[in-house]
């Protein structure tokens, strides 16, 4: 089985590869699925499933669809993997990501076909704020309970930068503070908040691995 | 933290945004799916995106302080509301020529025949009436700077072209917050709402499009706030804003005409004639 995927150009200073010891753990997590273990590719799934799916919701706008890129990713990742077609299994994080982008084109090609030929248009998931909270129910509730402690122009800035796309530059006129402070208010109140989520979250992120 | 990419809180926001760089997106979405503590901020951030919206609603109206800053803009909005003025009204002739496609309702009859207008498609059902073509969007070339909003707005514009009608949301929001009275932002919002099935909210877009009083987007306005309704199932409210459509006598009326029979049809096959 051929997947057709391509390794990105790189990245921009910042970007990590992944470590030696890393990459011993993925190699060995790609062959045992590989040998046919059963463990191993629930460990997959485990590990990558809210990736995609967080990936597949910023790439499609918040569509439903990204639930459906998420199923199709890990099938086609498990049947690649079975078939040995990863020539470098330490590079498998790096293999999902090619796999979930070229399903996540593919997927824009079939909704701009569907146009072109008179189709409906996208559902009412596909706006560009992500409809379905539910993508990530447990952050979400974390979040809605942080976000009741902040304080209501913290929440205003931050919905104009994170939803409306404004640069503090553009946000100080409309709440009638100087770029700087919206800068400095912007940057707390994500600090208050992501501590707060902390503190409260019984359950970290599934999969802590370095 | 020995990572590199978690101090830097533009490009989680930015991210979340589909806003980065494709060669930056890809080199941090390769990165956050091996590590833990970007991939923790990224829930965070996608969270927040996600559940911000609803804040909106108890969001307090922006503190107002004029007196530190009118004197001093006074001038520069002075001479910006009049190139404003001139430009629209230079360029509100081209603009209603090229900006609204020829919506598909307009093929099927030539205006003001009555013989197509007797009779209507057979099959048709609301969802089908409620279909639009989106309008074109032709960028204008307009001397010296535009608004606030004007860059946001070109680039969502873009998007627009490029069909990408979710995509072009955010830009068109962020034009419409910083400038809020320009019609052709609130316009092209709410036509990409209703694109992406958000008809409850671009029904009020186009509402503030009408609200908006007299501009290129008036007769447009009504004529897809009447798609807006017929894909939220209020006929009546449809059949009115055909009536106004049709009432402006402007490219749009054959198509509002064509239209408004076919939805009379329709609700004489649903409920039985009645007097109109």
């Amino acid at each position: 089985m051929t997947l057709p995927w391509k390794r990105g150009s790189g990245g921009p200073a910042g970007h990590q590869p992944v470590s030696e010891e890393n990459a011993e753990f993925w190699a060995s997590l790609a062959r045992r699925v590989g040998q046919g273990d059963a463990d191993a590719e629930a460990e997959i799934a485990r590990r990558f499933e809210l990736r995609i799916r967080l990936m597949a919701s910023v790439c499609l706008h918040g569509s439903d669809a990204a639930a459906d890129v998420t199923q199709d990713t890990l099938l086609a990742l498990l049947q690649a993997l079975r078939a040995g077609a990863l020539r470098q299994p330490e590079k498998l994080p790096a293999f999902v990501v090619g796999i979930a982008r070229n399903i996540i084109n593919h997927h824009f090609r079939e909704a701009a076909r569907g146009i072109e030929v008179g189709g409906d248009p996208p559902g009412p998931g596909s706006a560009h704020v992500p409809a379905d909270s539910g993508i990530d129910a447990e952050r979400g509730r974390l979040v809605r309970g942080a976000l009741t402690r902040l304080k209501r122009l913290d929440r205003r800035i931050l919905l104009l930068t994170l939803v409306d796309g404004l640069t503090p530059r553009e946000i100080a006129p409309v709440v009638g503070l100087s770029p700087e402070v919206v800068r400095t208010r912007k940057s707390r109140a994500i600090r208050m908040l992501r501590r707060d989520i902390a503190e409260r979250d019984t359950n970290p992120t599934a999969a802590p691995h370095r | 933290m020995d990572c590199e990419w978690n101090a830097r809180d533009d490009i989680f926001e930015r991210y979340v945004r589909n806003a980065l760089e494709p060669a930056e997106q890809e080199a941090f979405q390769e990165h956050f799916f091996t590590c833990a503590a970007c991939f923790d901020k990224v829930r965070t951030y996608h969270a927040l995106r996600a559940e911000l919206p609803a804040a909106r609603i108890d969001a307090p109206a922006p503190p107002v302080r004029l007196a530190a800053w009118r004197w001093e803009v006074a001038p520069a909005a002075a001479i910006l509301v009049l190139a404003v003025a001139v430009v629209f009204w230079s360029v509100r002739a081209p603009f209603r020529g090229t900006t609204p496609a020829a919506p598909a309702e307009e093929s099927r009859e030539a205006p003001g025949a009555p013989s197509a207008i007797a009779v209507p498609p057979a099959a048709v059902d609301l969802s089908a009436l409620a279909r639009f073509d989106p309008p074109v969007y032709i960028p204008l070339s307009l001397r010296g700077p535009g608004g606030a909003g004007e860059e946001k707005f070109q680039a969502a514009m873009q998007r627009y072209a490029g069909a990408d009608y979710a995509g072009a949301i955010s830009g068109l929001r962020a034009a419409s917050t910083l400038e809020p009275d320009a019609p052709h932002y609130v316009f092209f919002l709410a036509i990409c709402e209703l694109l992406t099935g958000r008809v409850d909210s671009a029904a009020a877009g186009l509402r503030r499009t009408i609200a908006l009083g007299d501009s290129p987007y008036l007769e447009e306005g009504h004529f897809y706030l009447a798609k807006a309704c017929l894909q939220q199932g209020d006929i009546p409210a449809a059949r009115s804003e055909l009536q106004r459509t049709i009432e402006r006598r402007g490219r749009l009326e054959a198509a509002a005409r064509s239209l408004l029979v076919e939805v009379d049809a329709l609700s004489d096959r649903r409920d039985g004639p009645r007097d109109r």
